[in-house]
């Protein structure tokens, strides 16, 4: 495990860009590709242009024991953020926390201890407060990030999952998986605001690039929440059938399309924002168990992370077909997509 | 947001001591863990003190919460002096205490609550008795644990007040067939599933002749029609090498073991209760019998002193496999959460009577929260709803069947080891098959529509 940096490190490699969308602007050549792996104890980094494997960053040397599970890239790209817990969720351990990988070196450059069992997590848009879900304390934490030091927690509910923070900052929304709620957070005043109710067993939010709406998936109620964020109400609940397991998401950068990753039914659903209907569910060559899924920076890509098969595919956005499927460790769990630091 | 509240724990600035703030809807630090757990009354008392709830669920006003709705509870009481059945009642107890720690509070949080009242029941008499006197104190709903002439006899009762009952562990076919109720649902897998799920199963690993030991009695005779049903109607390639009948609670027959051993079966299924399977698969080991033993899973007979127990008394005999409706060590669809939490609050597994007695707070949690339902025909329309779904941590969206309110769900093969712990190496139906219709694919256990004689 490496050692921690001193915090002074950290601030000064977490300065951010103002949102993510600057991020989002990038050219297609010069990204990475992350996933996790969850049995492997590993993140494994492709160079995004040529989709070669380019590394393999150890969290612990325990695979099979220690899990990482969802991650955040920095806005700047800079940072690599990852929840890692153990396969014991009632037991806090010194293997629960918020790691931050430098991409420049690969190497572990920060550890947050945070509480029992965090399964995901965000950063907000300035890159300074990291939000986690606590699964097995029913709470959110939120850490700031030069210290490393908790700010705050709020109970949300049985089994957190899903955790962002919205385009402006202003709102966190958490999901729980037994509670079927999304728990909304103001998160400049720290402030346990609304509570939602949506479909059975919601995995993961994603908010569009404009703010305005929330996309929430529920894996057994095969639904997608769309919530007025202005509003906090549900305003649309898209149905793709009591089969289809809607887990991770991610948002085109126009909003007009949502990919849906399908967990255990090997689809991407592709959902016209506009008409909410399903305009493909892709199946064909799909890996198994896709449950992260994300975008490259120009839209054109989509990956996914593939547990049961450890693999990560490769979707082209044109034909809405399996392009490429790359081994990606043990039992994918997340993909996110980094921008290349300057200079690399 | 007037209502709103500020986090339950937060940090004082470096270099300053750290300010602990408690909200006042806080469900404690943990909720799951049993720490710094609130009373629901204390946390009734604290809401009433507070005034307003905060905003809630979608279309909520701020202006408060709800009054909590009643659920009525009736369980066997603990401490019987077999062993077996003691369990299955610490089992059902433990379910019901942890979903209302859990469920409960949460309930609470959305300002959506609901309140437990358990009564233990000794024998049928007592379960009408205690049924009328909770229908009476204005319960929207019943949670039953009780054995098969109990259930029957207060599904009676709640049928006549037309108050929805939620059966967490009768496996009694009649209840999904001519004793059904409008007012029934049944949580617990019926044994007809069951049968379906382990003939399946081990016909597909290639057992064709079949041998039945069951009880000379009723209900013996029941699951005996079931199981021969089911072979014949979808199993062709397998068939009945022969039936045993034995005396409920009696010393093994060595006739009985001598008629197994004529037939020379593939596989023996006993159709017997859980300390008359524990007997049988004794004698059939020192008898040095070979083929394949198993035995139906009543709910005494998959609890994990059952599992050891098994394990001791079969020896050398094959005697690995059996069907569950959950079990402890399930890997997927948030099962190593709940199992999790559940050891380290009870300190031992979690079973099928838990699971079950859990689920039907799971239910009524779902349908209290996101089906607004306050009163018992409130309840019993959401139940029949189409459309309704319900997360029963078994990786499908499940509901009651429309016929005979039976929850659609997968059943679990286990292998027992002999130190007794458990392995599930098997899922019927399977969770995910392609180009099937999730319904259709679990209404393959159990009675079928126009199958059961129950018209709902």
């Amino acid at each position: 495990m490496a050692r921690a940096l001193p915090a002074i490190v950290l601030l000064v490699g977490l300065v951010a860009s103002p949102t993510s969308l600057s991020f989002a602007q990038g050219s297609s050549s010069d990204f990475r590709i992350y996933v996790s792996d969850e049995y492997g104890a590993s993140i494994t980094v492709f160079d995004g242009k040529t989709l070669k494997q380019i590394d393999t960053i150890k969290v612990s040397d325990r695979p099979g024991e220690v899990r990482p599970r969802g991650m955040f890239v920095s806005p700047d790209g800079k940072t690599i953020w990852a929840a890692v817990s153990d396969f014991k969720p009632q037991l806090q351990t010194s293997a629960d926390a918020l790691m931050a990988i430098d991409v420049q070196t690969n190497k572990i450059v920060q550890r947050i201890s945070a509480g029992v069992n965090p399964e995901r997590l965000a950063l907000n848009p300035e890159g300074t407060r990291v939000w986690a879900s606590l699964e097995a304390s029913a709470e959110a934490g939120v850490y700031d990030v030069a210290t490393g030091k908790e700010i705050a927690t709020f109970q949300v509910g049985i089994e957190p999952e899903g955790v962002r923070v919205s385009p402006d900052g202003k709102w966190v929304y958490v999901t729980s998986e037994t509670s079927h709620t999304v728990a909304i957070i103001d998160a400049q005043n720290l402030k346990r605001v609304k509570f939602l109710l949506v479909g059975n067993r919601p995995r993961i939010v994603r908010f569009s690039p404009d703010g305005k709406l929330a996309y929430v998936s529920a894996e057994i109620g095969g639904t997608v929440s769309v919530i007025d964020v202005a509003k906090q109400q549900v305003v649309k609940t898209i149905s793709l059938g009591l089969d289809s397991r809607p887990v991770g998401m991610a948002v085109s950068r126009d909003g007009t399309r949502l990919y849906v990753a399908g967990g255990g039914t090997n689809a991407v659903y592709v959902i016209d924002t506009e008409t909410d209907k399903v305009i493909k569910t892709i199946t064909a060559k799909m890996g198994r168990r896709d449950w992260g899924i994300a975008l490259s920076p120009d839209g054109s890509t989509i990956y996914t992370a593939n547990g049961l098969s450890d693999s990560m595919s490769v979707i082209d956005v044109k034909c809405l077909c399996v392009v490429n499927n790359l081994p990606a460790g043990r039992g994918p769990n997340s993909v996110e997509v980094g921008r290349l630091p300057e200079g690399q | 947001m007037g209502s709103a509240m500020g986090p339950e724990r937060t940090a004082a600035p470096v270099g300053r001591p750290r300010v602990t703030v408690a909200s006042r809807l806080s469900m404690g630090r943990s909720p799951l863990t049993g720490a710094h757990r609130l009373a629901p009354g204390l946390l009734l008392a604290l809401l009433c003190a507070v005034g307003p709830l905060p905003v809630f669920a979608q279309g909520s006003s701020s202006s408060g919460g709800l009054a909590p709705v009643t659920v009525g509870v009736m369980l066997p009481p603990q401490g019987a002096s077999d062993p077996l059945q003691a369990a299955v009642a610490r089992s059902l107890h433990e379910g019901t205490v942890m979903a209302n720690e859990e469920l409960g509070q949460n309930a609470e949080l959305l300002g959506m609550p609901f309140k437990t009242v358990i009564e233990t029941v000794g024998d049928t008499s007592g379960a009408v008795a205690t049924a009328k006197a909770l229908i009476a104190k204005g319960v929207v709903a019943l949670v039953v644990g009780l054995g098969d002439a109990e259930t029957v006899a207060v599904t009676g009762v709640a049928d006549k007040a037309h108050v929805p009952l939620l059966n967490v562990l009768s496996e009694r076919d009649g209840l999904r067939n001519q004793e059904c109720s409008p007012y029934l649902f049944d949580i617990a897998p019926s044994a007809a599933m069951y049968l379906d799920a382990l003939e399946g199963w081990f016909v597909g690993q290639g057992f064709r002749k079949w041998e039945f030991v069951v009880s000379n009695d009723q209900a013996g005779a029941a699951m005996l029609d079931r199981a021969r049903a089911t072979l014949t109607r979808r199993h062709f390639a397998a068939r009945v090498s022969g039936v045993v009948k034995v005396a409920p609670g009696k010393p093994v027959d060595p006739a009985a073991l001598a008629a197994v051993a004529k037939d020379a079966p593939d596989v023996v299924v006993l159709l017997l209760d859980a300390n008359d399977q524990l007997a049988f698969v004794k004698a059939y080991a020192a008898s040095g019998m070979r083929a394949m033993i198993t035995g139906f899973p009543e709910p005494a007979a998959q609890t994990r002193a059952f599992y050891r127990a098994w394990q001791a008394a079969a020896g050398g005999a094959q005697a690995g496999y059996r069907s569950e409706a959950w079990d402890a060590s399930l890997p997927s669809f948030g099962a190593v959460q709940l199992n999790d939490r559940f050891q380290k609050r009870w300190g031992e597994p979690m079973d099928t009577s838990s699971w079950a007695a859990f689920m039907a707070f799971q239910v009524l949690y779902n349908t209290f929260t996101s089906g607004g339902a306050r009163t018992p025909s409130a309840v019993q329309a959401y139940f029949e709803q189409p459309g309704t779904v319900f997360d029963v941590w078994k990786g499908v969206a499940t509901s009651f069947r429309p016929w005979n309110h039976q929850l659609r769900q997968s059943l679990y093969l286990a292998h027992i080891e002999k130190d007794g712990s458990v392995t599930v190496v098997g899922t019927l139906p399977e969770v995910f098959k392609p180009g099937t219709s999730l319904v259709e694919r679990l209404d393959q256990l159990g009675y079928q529509k126009g199958e059961s004689r129950c018209h709902l």
